[in-house]
């Protein structure tokens, strides 16, 4: 266990220099958004620059619940309990991550809308699929018997999963007033300057390792919760 | 008139930067937060488990 950890350290200092890299990209080499002016100022401007955050946030949430439908999926197959370990750890590194895009989300918001929050498509989406990882986490730690109560979860994790091609989508099916992907646009395709698409991309991956090293060291803690629940009942 | 719109648009600029350092720094500090809360939790159950380990088996 402990030379397990001890192999996940060089990659925690390599996300954590990443982080300074992408930091410096993002506040010296990208340029200010100014596609639009109001009044000889650019409109977005300095605040666009919360996208290269919120956006691998949300790409974590995303990748964080289709695991946790993985391992729901794999654990009500085979019962083992390591898939549910990562199902309820993917869950709680989730429900993280989609506070995040909330939050960034709401402080980008305010400037550019003039409020914190408005019940748009995907806002309201994104706002249900958090609430619905968190009633999953809450009926985990509420059931008293494990065995049923990680079979419940699984079943709760899969059936959540349905809102995470609601929230992308959203955008596209119905009007509201968050922008359309500039990324993955299948009509008009990418549609960001270079500097500005190497820096998403490059935050994406990094954000995607530290999904990976919080889900090794979740996991982990999962084990050791069972191993107590084991010994305690010897 | 051009001197009060540059000066706005210096405000609007300046509270955009405000916002924009509030949200990183959350972000920073509530993914560290997660992460020291799992270390905590980590060695908080280790520890239970090496004391499980260490208890005899018999009731005292």
């Amino acid at each position: 266990m402990t030379a397990k950890l001890a192999s996940l350290r060089p990659i925690a200092w390599l996300v954590s220099i990443g982080m300074l890299v992408g930091l410096v990209a993002i506040f010296t080499w990208v340029p200010t958004d100014c596609g639009m002016t109001v009044n000889g100022a650019c409109f977005q401007g300095s605040i666009q620059r919360m996208f290269y955050v919120h956006v691998p946030s949300a790409w974590v949430s995303y990748l964080a619940f289709t695991i946790v439908l993985i391992g729901s999926f794999s654990y009500l197959r085979s019962g083992r309990d390591k898939w549910d370990h990562v199902a309820h750890a993917s869950a709680e590194i989730g429900v993280v991550f989609t506070a995040i895009t909330l939050v960034t989300g709401m402080i980008w918001g305010k400037p550019v809308w003039g409020a914190f929050w408005r019940w748009e498509p995907r806002l309201t989406t994104t706002l249900v699929m958090f609430l619905i990882y968190v009633g999953y986490l809450t009926f985990r730690s509420m059931a008293t018997d494990t065995t049923r109560g990680s079979r419940i979860a699984s079943v709760i994790g899969m059936a959540g999963f349905i809102n995470v091609p609601i929230v992308h989508f959203s955008v596209q099916w119905y009007r509201g007033q968050h922008p359309l992907p500039v990324v993955v646009n299948p009509q008009e395709g990418a549609q960001l300057p270079v500097e500005m698409l190497i820096t998403l991309l490059y935050m994406v991956a990094l954000f995607s390792l530290m999904y990976a090293t919080l889900l090794a060291l979740r996991v982990r803690l999962g084990r050791l919760e069972a191993q107590v629940e084991t010994l305690e009942a010897i | 008139m051009l001197i009060a719109l540059a000066r706005t648009a210096a405000q609007i600029e300046q509270t955009k930067l405000i916002y924009l350092g509030v949200g990183f720094s959350f972000v920073w500090i509530a993914i560290a937060f997660y992460l020291f809360s799992i270390i905590r939790r980590q060695s908080d159950l280790q520890a239970r488990v090496d004391k499980l380990k260490n208890e005899p088996p018999w009731p005292k």
